[in-house]
Order: C-alpha cells, then structure tokens, then sequence
C-alpha cells in the first residue's frame, strides 16, 4: 500500500488478467471506490411496487450517503438526501414507513414529500438571513433517479450516463422479472434477508457466475441433500421437496457448468443463464401459470418469456439479482473488510399463489442467513479476504479462459473468470477518472 | 417451572403429563447444547415444523419468507450437513448453550391432545472464539403420542428478527 493513489498507480493494480491484492485490503482505496465508483454509478434502491401509496418511504445508503426514497403526493417516486438543511440531522431514521411531511425530529424544521422546505419553528428568527432569502436551498436535496420497469435507482453524478445507456443488455433481466407476471405486475414480500459479510464487497460479485466454486465449497450441502433424497426415494409416495431438489442442484459437474453462458456487459454488469430448468410441465400449477401467463402474451411470447431463465444477475457495483426466482440484493459495502447484502423477494401479480411460493421456498432454502449453501460461500469469501492478508503473492489470478476481452467478447461460459475482468475493466474506467472535482 | 397463562385452562393434564412436558421441554435445549442431533430430532413428530420467523408477529410462513422454516426432511438434511466433515464453515464446530425460563401453558385441546406452550429463551452461541447472544421467546406445540408427547412445531421468535445477521448455521 502506497499512499500514492494516483492514476499511473490506480492503473498499477490491475492486469488484464490478475489484480493487485491492494484492493481487496487497503481502507484508502476503499475510500475511493464509494467517491468514484459508488457515487457515480445507478445504485439500486427498490422497486415500486415497495413505496405503493404517497409518503411512503424506504432509507438508504449510497456511497456512504444517507438518503430516503420517497413516493410524492404527484405520485413520483424521488431520492433525497436524509439530512436536515439545519443543522444536519437525519430526518428519517433507519427504515421503512410512511410521512406526508418530513419533519426533522431535532428542531421541527419540515420538509414536503418532493423535499421543499416546508416550515421552520419561529421562522420571524430567520428574518434577513440566507434562510430567508433563498429557503429553495434549505430543501432535502434531491438525488437524480430513475427507473427500470419500476427498478427504481438513484445516482449521486449529474454527469453520469442514462440509467438505460448504462444498463445496456442487462437490462433483459429487469424485463424477464416483470414480463414473468401475467399481468405484468410485481408484488413485494414482507420483510426482507439482511446478511453481514467479512469481506470486501467485490469479493462477493465475482463469486455469482463462478461455475468452479460448487463442488468443493458445497460439498456438505450437496452430501446432505443427495443423502435425504435418497432416503425419500425409498419411502413410497413420497415426493421430495423442492427445497431438497434446489440444494441438489449445486452437484453440477465442471462439463454442465461449460454449458452455462454467461454473458458481460458494459460498466461491469454480467448475467448468467439458469443451470437447471426448475418448471416441470406436468406440474398442475405451473400449467395454471403457463396458461395465465399465455393469455396475456400469447403463445410465442409467453414460451419467449418462460424460457429465458436466467440465474444470478450483476448490476456492478451495488445490486444483483436473481430473475428467475424473483429476488434484489442491495450490496452495501460498510468497510474495506466488511460487506452488508439485503435481499428482498417479490410475487409475480396473476400468479397461482403455489408458483409464488416457490420463489419463498427459495429464498429461505438458499439465500436466508440460515440457508444449507451460504455460511460454505461466506467462509470462501472471508478466507480470500484473510488469506490475502499474507505478503507471499502479491497476485490474484483470474486467468480461466483468458481471451481478448473486449467490450463486445462473445459470452463465455460459468467456468471462465471473463465477467471478473469484466467488472476489472469498469473499475479501472471509473477508479482512474478523478472526476471534475478532483476527487470524484 | 411449569404455569398456567390462565386459571381457566382446563388441562385434563396428570402429574404424570407435566413431569413429562417438563422433561421433554429440557431435553428439547439440553440435546442442542449437547449437538446429539439425532436424539433432538426424536422429540418431534413426523409433520413438525421449525420456523424462526423473519418479522414480529408474522402469520404465514408459506406466502411470506422466513429465517428458518423446516420441515423434518429439512431438518434432517441441516443435521447431515452439520456432521459432513467437509462443512468449511464449521470446521471449527458452533457451540451453543441455552437458558430457558417458566414454561407457560398457553392453550390446551384436550380432544386432540395438544397443547400450546411458550418459555422465554436465551441462547449464547460460540464459534471459534466468537460469541454472540439470541432472545426471544419458543413457542411449542405438543401433541400427545403414544404414552408421552412430542413437539409438532418449535417457533422462534427473536427480539431481533429483523437484524444482519451472519450465518445461522444450527438450531437455535
């Protein structure tokens, strides 16, 4: 670590083929990366569907920044910074909830949904001052937001790309989540998985296409279920449950994972095709669902629909998704070590409520923090994070299948390392561009 | 100690009943404490749940999602997993041990032999040197099988439902 973070030493640490363990380990860097990249790119916040009536609210965090999504009495959902023009407070606390007025709980100052100073307590006290004169600056300041098919995401540059120009193709996922709803709508679940990881945030995307890492991490998981299907084999007219298939489902061989086509897109995003078609259409509920499904899109449509299925997603840096199972992750990087991820699942409106169960069985099978998969990822990632601690390699291969990785490179498949250099070429992009400002 | 939410409950329940509710409740804590996984699992029925909700007074574990929410095939399977020797996150095991307060008889349906019972909970969890605590409160259903009775579903509510956690690897 050089203390020299300028951009020939930025360039320093990344190879097109390997990274310098440098930023995975050093707090300044880390710093950076919430000016530079966290704060420049479209961060993820919620889906409509979350805020459904006027003043309701969710809080955030981007690039460090505490800020509140709120739906306007206009019905516009906005982003705003969660910071009193007083004398700095939040002025929501942490959570979700509803305000008509946004009222600062220190001094009284309000705000309007839209983030207009609303009232100050003894407002004749301001007379002749700032406060007085120009009260349109002593507003919640907004943040740029847009939206994705009711993805709702905010970014903190004014000089940043449309929020479609940087989705580019990854967009797809967004559409086949929503277009897999008969009528086109998605409902939120209650509640929501909040998990802490003990490691750098990217330590986290770069597992999400990794065909190579299941059947060593899961070996136990993949033991355990192997052994109760089996066991249930043997009692008579007793299916499995589809938990026990989806855990079975990491036994895929190095052969089946060459066959999964992830593709890279621009700014780091990535997707990965399904490894294992979950429907089965001899299954009475899913023909109800194809069969909803159908009448609204028709029988084209709908087979085009209902055969993308695509795993996990990354909206590099701060969200991925899961299409087919209906699922956003936030990824909140807290510290250089420490990375928080908060998942919540949606139901696909017009849906049999059987199909949108599922998505729960799911959900709490592989992604709750009690799941049989994820304490084995975890311990992966947290020994990357302390095995980098040591000075004997100062190298992090990611060579698989190393190819001439351009923007517009053929998919590769869940065995090469190319979507991990992918999300290289965009850190590099966004780290060594100190900004207008100079420091981002 | 075992105490009636109600004097009105009218339990059909013999001395002999409560000894056995007393002993089954202790074992059903002691067997985690001591990872005698097996004998744990033999206090519950063949349709039992475990279900550790993820919010305050959830309803529905079907529709909504849950922190655990296991049937005995689950439950069996995360017992497997525990014990398979290449579970990297447990190559150093979880340890936990468990205090338990009064055990309050919250309903009884004497018809079919079962009986609501919750028991406010503390649980101090160990992992390579690291502890951290869980609150709440267990609620049992018991039916009567056989000469005694078994758990048909052990819910856990924690205080704190809602935080970050990190991985929860075993029952708590």
């Amino acid at each position: 670590m050089k203390g020299n973070y300028d951009t020939d030493h930025i360039r320093s640490l990344v190879r097109p083929d390997s990274v310098h363990r440098d930023v995975y380990l050093d707090p300044v860097l880390f710093e950076l990366e919430l000016k530079r990249i966290f704060a420049r790119a479209w961060n993820y916040l919620c889906h409509e569907s979350q805020l459904p009536g006027s003043g309701d609210y969710l809080t955030a965090d981007i690039a460090g920044n505490p800020v509140i999504a709120i739906r306007g009495e206009d019905n516009l959902i906005r982003t705003l910074h969660n910071r009193c023009a007083h004398r700095g407070a939040k002025v929501l606390g942490n959570g979700q909830g509803n305000a008509k007025v946004l009222a600062c709980s220190y001094h009284g100052w309000s705000y309007r949904t839209d983030g207009a100073l609303l009232s100050i307590p003894c407002r004749d006290n301001y007379r002749g001052t700032e406060v007085d004169e120009n009260p349109a600056g002593y507003g919640l300041t907004g943040i740029r937001t847009d939206s994705y098919r009711g993805f709702i995401f905010a970014n903190l540059d004014a000089d940043a790309p449309d929020l479609t120009d940087y989705l580019g193709g990854a967009w797809r996922a967004l559409d086949n989540m929503v277009d897999r709803s008969p009528d086109g709508e998605l409902q939120p679940v209650k509640s929501s998985f909040r998990a802490l990881y003990r490691n750098n945030w990217k330590i986290y995307l770069e597992n999400l296409h990794d065909g190579m890492h299941p059947l060593n991490v899961h070996q136990s998981s993949i033991a355990a279920s192997r052994e109760q299907l089996s066991r249930i084999d043997k009692t008579s007219g007793k299916t499995p449950a589809l938990a026990l298939q989806l855990v079975q489902a990491n036994a895929q061989g190095y052969r089946q994972m060459e066959e999964l086509e992830v593709t890279c897109y621009g700014y780091g995003h990535s997707d990965m095709r399904g490894f294992r078609n979950p429907d089965n259409d001899a299954d009475p509920a899913y023909r109800e669902y194809v069969s909803r499904h159908r009448k609204s899109y028709g029988k084209e449509k709908s087979a085009q629909i209902l055969n993308t299925n695509l795993h996990n997603v990354n909206f590099y840096p701060n969200a991925s998704a899961h299409p087919r199972f209906l699922q956003m992750r936030v990824i909140r990087p807290v510290s250089v070590d420490r990375t928080a991820i908060e998942i919540n699942v949606f139901r696909w409106k017009g849906a049999p409520d059987e199909i949108n169960q599922r998505n729960i069985v799911y959900a709490n099978t592989i992604h709750s923090p009690s799941s049989l998969i994820k304490p084995d990822d975890l311990e992966a990632y947290r020994r990357v994070q302390e095995g980098l601690l040591s000075t004997g390699q100062e190298w992090i291969s990611q060579h698989s299948l190393f190819g001439p990785d351009t923007d517009d490179a053929a998919p590769q498949s869940a065995l090469s390392e190319q979507y991990i250099r992918n999300q290289y070429r965009s850190w590099l992009a966004y780290m060594c561009n100190p900004g207008s400002t100079g420091d981002g | 100690m075992i105490i009636f939410a109600d004097k009105s409950i009218s339990t059909g329940l013999t001395g002999d009943d409560l000894e056995a509710i007393e002993l089954l409740l202790h074992r059903e804590t002691e067997f985690l404490d001591r990872a005698r996984y097996d004998e744990w699992l033999a206090l519950f029925t063949d349709d039992c749940r475990y279900w550790v909700p993820a919010r305050k007074d959830q309803t529905d574990p079907v529709n909504e999602i849950s922190l655990f929410y296991e049937d005995r095939d689950l439950m069996e399977m995360r017992i497997s997993r525990i014990q398979h020797p290449r579970a990297h996150s447990l190559d150093h095991p979880v340890t936990t041990s468990h205090v338990t307060g009064d055990r309050v008889i919250e309903a009884v349906n004497t018809d079919r032999g079962e009986l609501m019972i919750t028991t406010r909970f503390q649980v101090i969890e160990h992992q390579q040197g690291e502890q951290r605590l869980f609150a709440g409160v267990y609620r049992y259903h018991l039916r009567r099988e056989g000469e005694g009775f078994k758990i048909s579903l052990k819910r856990v509510d924690l205080i704190n439902c809602d935080a970050y956690f990190e991985p929860l690897q075993v029952f708590i």
